[in-house]
């Protein structure tokens, strides 16, 4: 069944290799994109979508504060934290969100802890 | 070794590490010295680097620079960006490909650090430039304190110049040497 993943990230090239890696093993799913963490939270208040992977460092709010109010407002997303931030502080600050932190580069590996915690 | 020098060398092994992660292949490298405190340019054989950087606040204030000579630039985008990538398109991706690399590198770096410390550090995102080396080393010469990682990296033929700079101020580089006393 087709879904729906919203990938937020401030860098082009990041955003690419996260669709292009999630759309070759699921070739049926739906992108959009947002580039901070406000856009985030105005395009999954219009248009829910299934999935979410959440950077860290952008301009503007931090992805973990985007996150917290996403998962706050809805909780059946499911939503991952993706970022080479990697410091206990930061996994700690995720798995308090109820999510986890999958650590960058985007790559096969990466992406395929996002595709289990997608699938729960 | 001292434990500061430790900590920059294993910081700096995660660093190359999650390069090669980002461009996919197992780099080989040797790092060749960590200099802390003592900079010298004679590390520097290239003209022209290419250089991101980003500032890191909390317990340590500083500015970390990641730089490639610029051929080595080309190698390592042309490897990340794949083999469909022409030179228009290298080109064209240099600026945002290297701060995303950069950043991921850095980060990892930093992280690294920030845990062995047990203090959490911020970070800005980061900026790309190319630089010549006189200009980029008189602006090294400054009142702050260097940490200097210098790696030779192994791109297929081509042994790239990789340098991770540490520039801290003298406050928090003494709060870091008390902080690993």
């Amino acid at each position: 069944m087709s879904k729906k993943v919203l990938v937020v990230d401030d860098s082009r090239i990041s955003r690419m290799f996260i669709r292009q890696h999630i759309s070759a093993k699921n070739p049926d799913w739906i992108f959009s994109e947002a580039t901070t963490g406000q856009e985030a939270i105005d395009a999954i208040n219009a248009d829910k979508p299934d999935y979410c992977t959440m950077d860290i460092n952008m301009p503007g709010m931090l992805g973990t504060e985007a996150a917290k109010i996403i998962l706050e407002q809805h909780p059946d997303v499911r939503l991952v934290i993706f970022s080479a931030n990697v410091q206990e502080s930061y996994q700690e600050e995720a798995k308090a969100l109820g999510t986890i932190l999958v650590p960058k580069p985007v790559n096969e590996e990466s992406i395929s802890q996002a595709l289990a915690y997608f699938a729960g | 070794m001292s434990a500061l020098q430790n900590v920059i060398t294993e910081a700096t092994h995660f660093a190359v590490q999650s390069l090669s992660d980002v461009i996919g292949s197992e780099l080989s490298f040797v790092l060749h010295d960590v200099e802390i405190e003592n900079f010298t340019a004679s590390h520097f054989s290239a003209q022209k680097f290419g250089i991101v950087q980003l500032e890191c606040s909390g317990l340590l204030n500083a500015e970390i620079l990641l730089m490639f000579d610029i051929d080595g630039i080309f190698l390592i985008l042309k490897k990340m960006l794949g083999a469909a990538a022409d030179n228009e398109m290298i080109l064209e991706c240099e600026n945002e490909a290297m701060c995303e690399l950069g950043n991921v590198v850095m980060i990892r770096y930093l992280s690294e650090i920030a845990d062995y410390l047990h203090t959490p550090l911020e970070s800005t995102l980061p900026t790309y430039r190319v630089e010549l080396k006189d200009k980029f080393l008189k602006y090294v010469n400054s009142e702050k304190c260097l940490i200097a990682s210098h790696v030779d990296l192994k791109l297929d033929d081509y042994t790239a110049e990789m340098k991770i700079l540490f520039s801290v101020s003298r406050e928090s580089f003494e709060n870091l040497k008390q902080t690993l006393h």
